[in-house]
């Protein structure tokens, strides 16, 4: 369960290639999202399945969280690698 | 690279998504409901992988550059998770490490602020003294000092007690423009008060209790520089035993509102390149 939803939020579109802007003296990464898209609902329902199995999942899973190696394709990995850092100063 | 790396990166960016267009408030609720969750998995994540805050990815920097961005927007209702996010991260951490950023910045934030014209509630000396820092400061003093966020000062005020500590040898850089700003805000809020009684008019209860919590934070931030000063001076062997409450309060008035009746302020506090002419030292 834990590994589908989470291969599900590699594949969310709102987590591709964000866009950088200037709010007034800072300089931030963000992902515009056109209104009545469906990505926002489906990352939502995603986090919101995580958030539960965090919850009322036992502590196992936690574990493997923090301390396992995520076996993931390189090229989802590479996306959030490339577009995350938004928050870089300047 | 563990899943908790992931899921922390994932939710910050989910917490920067935003409409490319304006939209309904049906939208809207749906983006504001996204934003929480993402705060929420990020709080439980960061709760059981603590290893976190030492990994590369500047958490407490975006949570607080989102919090920036928040004060004069319509999300103000992200500020007190986002608060708590940073507050549970700064215990973690024990410190402001994470807001520093892991790449070199080559501009600093009051040439900035020149280009965008925006109000700056700290001198640049005071930038330099406190680095990557001094924007929890410019958070902290825009919120506190723009009428949008008055709603929650309280919570505004409690955060930033909460973050003292955390300052630890940089609280006297902080001590003067903080003083100036919630000493304006509660005069600003005593005015209003004013006119409101002198009216006759109801509904001060707001304004007061806004009075009554402006008044509490500034006597916490003098509180604690208090206390660091105390903590200074006995390591300097400067300390002759004796609380001197009001040599205490000259030294902070003396550096805050004027240069009369300096009796020696503590050299650390003078940030400020005005007051730079009487840098007596007590210590």
């Amino acid at each position: 369960m834990f590994d589908i939803i989470f291969s599900k939020l590699l594949e969310d579109r709102l987590l591709r290639l964000p866009v950088q802007k200037e709010y007034k003296d800072i300089t931030v990464l963000f992902t515009p999202c056109s209104p009545g898209s469906e990505d926002l609902t489906t990352l939502s329902y995603h986090l919101d399945l995580l958030l539960e199995i965090f919850r009322f999942e036992n502590q196992y899973l936690r574990a493997v969280c923090a301390d396992d190696k995520a076996m993931l394709d390189p090229s989802r990995l590479e996306l959030l690698e490339n577009s995350f850092t938004s928050a870089r100063r300047g | 690279m563990t899943y908790a790396v992931l899921l922390v990166r994932i939710c910050l960016r989910a917490l920067f998504v935003e409409f490319s267009t304006s939209t309904d408030t049906t939208q809207t609720a749906q983006l504001r409901h996204l934003h929480l969750l993402a705060l929420r998995v990020l709080q439980e994540v960061i709760s059981f992988t603590p290893s976190l805050l030492t990994s590369d990815i500047p958490i407490g920097l975006t949570l607080l550059k989102k919090l920036y961005m928040t004060i004069e927007d319509t999300t103000q209702h992200l500020q007190p998770p986002l608060m708590d996010a940073l507050l549970l991260i700064f215990r973690r951490d024990g410190g402001l490490k994470s807001l520093v950023p892991k790449t070199p910045t080559p501009q600093r934030l009051s040439r900035q602020r020149s280009i965008t014209g925006k109000k700056s509630h700290i001198k640049e000396n005071v930038e330099d003294a406190l680095g990557p820092t001094s924007l929890l400061l410019h958070t902290v003093m825009d919120a506190l000092s723009f009428s949008g966020c008055r709603p929650l000062v309280t919570i505004w005020s409690k955060f930033f007690l909460e973050c003292l500590p955390y300052f630890s040898d940089s609280v006297f850089p902080i001590l003067i423009p903080t003083v100036e700003c919630v000493g304006r805000e509660i005069s600003s809020t005593l005015v209003g008060l004013q006119q409101l009684f002198g009216s006759g008019g109801g509904g001060g209860v707001d304004l007061l209790e806004q009075s009554v919590t402006l008044l509490t934070l500034l006597e916490g931030v003098l509180f604690r520089a208090h206390e660091i000063l105390r903590i200074e001076e006995a390591k300097l062997g400067g300390s002759k035993g004796g609380y001197d409450g009001a040599g205490f309060l000259n030294n902070v008035m003396s550096g805050v509102w004027g240069g009369e009746g300096i009796l020696g302020r503590s050299g650390v506090a003078n940030v400020n390149p005005d007051f730079a002419h009487s840098d007596d030292r007590t210590d």
